[in-house]
């Protein structure tokens, strides 16, 4: 584990506040923008992080260490929001940002080619959308993947490899082109 | 160097994990194979594609000290979190210095 944050989780274990507040500051942003991309919904995201966080912290005394606090901490916010997708809910359409700087067709295009990538990223098995996300966005290494999927190391990166093959052929498929 | 082991590095080529010698290799196989080079540019494509199209999922900085709060406070009152220390007097700032003055200076000066 990564020694700062083996540090504050000592100190959290004995009741620090300031470690706890320490260790939101470093990950509140990346459980955030993980739980987003994959809900595509900031308020379920808000919510599921403030989840996440309350179970580790409130767990946090039973924490034996044997992974990265990080990679315990996504994998919590992973489960809830495969939790989340199990729910009925309505549907919800990827976030999207106007750039300022695009023309119109330009930000038409870039729009549509986004929301192919979305539906082609949606389209896969759940543990393949999880490591595109972690790895390729989230920037996680591969090691911290492993453990937040339950998976040896070897077997990740495999798995990584394949799921960003899955993307491709599925990106391929709807612009229709021959995989 | 044949197509299937080119296929089996590309993961680590997309990835700059590979030494400057094994990437030379694999370069001049892809500039003579169109097939592997299409593998490695389609990949390398779509992962593009999927870095540019992830959409900013930046924490609004209101609900981020929301969140804080309500967790220092949930801490607090299910007991998994200490109450913060009360602060110090300037009393008892005063009563601390004369203490370690007193324990700093040798009992011979204090009582000659």
């Amino acid at each position: 584990m990564d020694d700062f944050d083996e540090q504050l989780l000592e100190r959290l274990k004995r009741g620090d506040s300031e470690a706890m507040g320490a260790l939101y500051r470093r990950y509140a942003d990346r459980a955030f923008g993980f739980a987003c991309r994959f809900l595509h919904s900031h308020e379920d995201a808000e919510e599921i992080t403030g989840e996440a966080f309350l179970k580790v912290f409130r767990f946090a005394r039973d924490f034996r260490g044997e992974g990265a606090f990080s990679s315990w901490l996504f994998r919590i916010v992973r489960n809830l929001c495969l939790d989340r997708l199990r729910q009925p809910r309505l549907i919800v359409l990827p976030l999207e940002e106007a750039d300022a700087s695009a023309s119109f067709t330009e930000e038409v295009e870039r729009r549509e080619r986004n929301r192919t990538v979305a539906d082609a990223l949606d389209s896969l098995p759940e543990e393949y959308r999880s490591l595109l996300i972690l790895r390729d966005i989230e920037g996680l290494s591969n090691r911290e993947v492993s453990e937040i999927i339950g998976r040896s190391e070897p077997a990740t990166k495999s798995l990584h490899h394949r799921a960003r093959k899955a993307l491709r052929d599925r990106l391929l498929e709807l612009w229709g082109e021959p995989s | 160097m044949n197509c299937e082991d080119v296929r089996l590095l590309l993961p680590n080529l997309l990835d700059s994990e590979l030494s400057e010698e094994m990437e030379d290799r694999l370069r001049k196989h892809l500039l003579g194979c169109p097939d592997c080079d299409r593998e490695r540019s389609t990949l390398a494509e779509a992962l593009r594609l999927l870095k540019a199209s992830a959409p900013s999922a930046e924490p609004r900085d209101l609900w981020k000290s929301a969140l804080l709060e309500r967790l220092e406070k949930t801490g607090l009152e299910e007991g998994w979190l200490a109450p913060a220390p009360e602060p110090v007097s300037p009393r008892q700032l005063v009563l601390a210095s004369l203490i370690v003055e007193m324990k700093e200076q040798p009992l011979k000066e204090r009582n000659p």
